[in-house]
């Protein structure tokens, strides 16, 4: 994995800040592959519960990453139980690794 | 006014007026397109419904290219034409923060981030594109805003009189009433 100890605990604090203590936040796509470089920060945040403003909060979390850990591209993927299942959420679920 | 300044004022203001001409535009798209009830069905309905489609795009285009103007020139040129020199565009925004013309960084991170969004990932999820709209149409109003505030930083700290300036601008009433409510 290609994220320092220190970007993954902020990532990991900066997630419960937004979504509350019980999101589950998951690295997928190029930065798991350790041969690669550079690439997006793909995250996966999975809500155990149906959550209001999500998109709010998908912006709020990306906004304050990039403050917190540098102006780059993250892609953030949120999902609770009413998100309707897409391919690309079961794949990121699959192949991604908890931080 | 000496030679060195007169440049990166004049490039200031003539970027004002630009964004000033994509704000109209802006605000014209958002009067139409929340006029209607935006919703899941509205959405899905799209595709029978061109010209609703066809006012979708222009409202995204014109929110991502106020955006990408001011970001990208307007913040730098300001910075400029006040004698510093602009930064990253993390650094620019801070500055602009500090300085008092944009109300927060990260919610202008928000905005840029919505817009990619948009421009990006058209309308997999009919329910969540109808948030992000609704979300769109909320943070135009952040755009609009910091455009007035450079144009009365322009008055206040750069000294330019109101009529070599462009109009502020406006949007719907009831909205903003909302916005200062809640903020």
């Amino acid at each position: 994995m290609r994220l320092s100890q220190q970007t993954q605990q902020i990532i990991r604090d900066t997630v419960r800040e937004v979504f509350g203590v019980e999101a589950k936040v998951k690295l997928f796509g190029s930065r798991l592959n350790d041969n690669a470089r550079g690439g997006d920060i793909d995250l996966l945040v999975e809500l155990p519960s149906v959550t209001a403003e999500i998109e709010r909060k998908t912006m709020q979390l990306t906004a304050r990453l990039q403050l917190r850990i540098g102006d780059q591209p993250i892609d953030v993927l949120v999902i609770d139980p009413s998100t309707p299942q897409q391919s690309i959420h079961r794949q990121a679920s699959l192949t991604g690794i908890s931080l | 006014m000496s030679p060195t300044l007169g440049l990166p004022v004049a490039r200031f203001l003539h970027t004002l007026e630009i964004v000033a001409k994509e704000g109209k535009h802006l605000s014209y798209s958002w009067k139409g397109l929340f006029n209607q009830a935006i919703d899941v069905e509205w959405v899905k309905n799209l595709e029978q419904n061109p010209s609703c489609a066809e006012q979708l795009e222009a409202f995204v285009s014109r929110f991502g290219r106020m955006q990408d103007t001011m970001a990208d020139k307007l913040f730098p040129r300001w910075l400029l034409a006040l004698a510093e020199v602009p930064g990253s565009q993390i650094e620019t925004l801070n500055r602009a923060e500090r300085l008092g013309v944009l109300t927060s960084t990260e919610r202008w991170l928000e905005v840029r981030n919505l817009r990619n969004r948009l421009v990006h990932e058209y309308m997999t999820d009919p329910a969540k594109f109808a948030r992000d709209l609704h979300l769109a149409k909320e943070y135009s109003l952040i755009l609009i805003e910091t455009f007035n505030h450079l144009r009365q930083d322009a008055m206040t700290r750069m000294g330019h009189k109101k009529e070599s300036l462009p109009e502020e601008l406006n949007l719907p009433g009831q909205f903003k009433d909302r916005y200062h409510e809640e903020n």
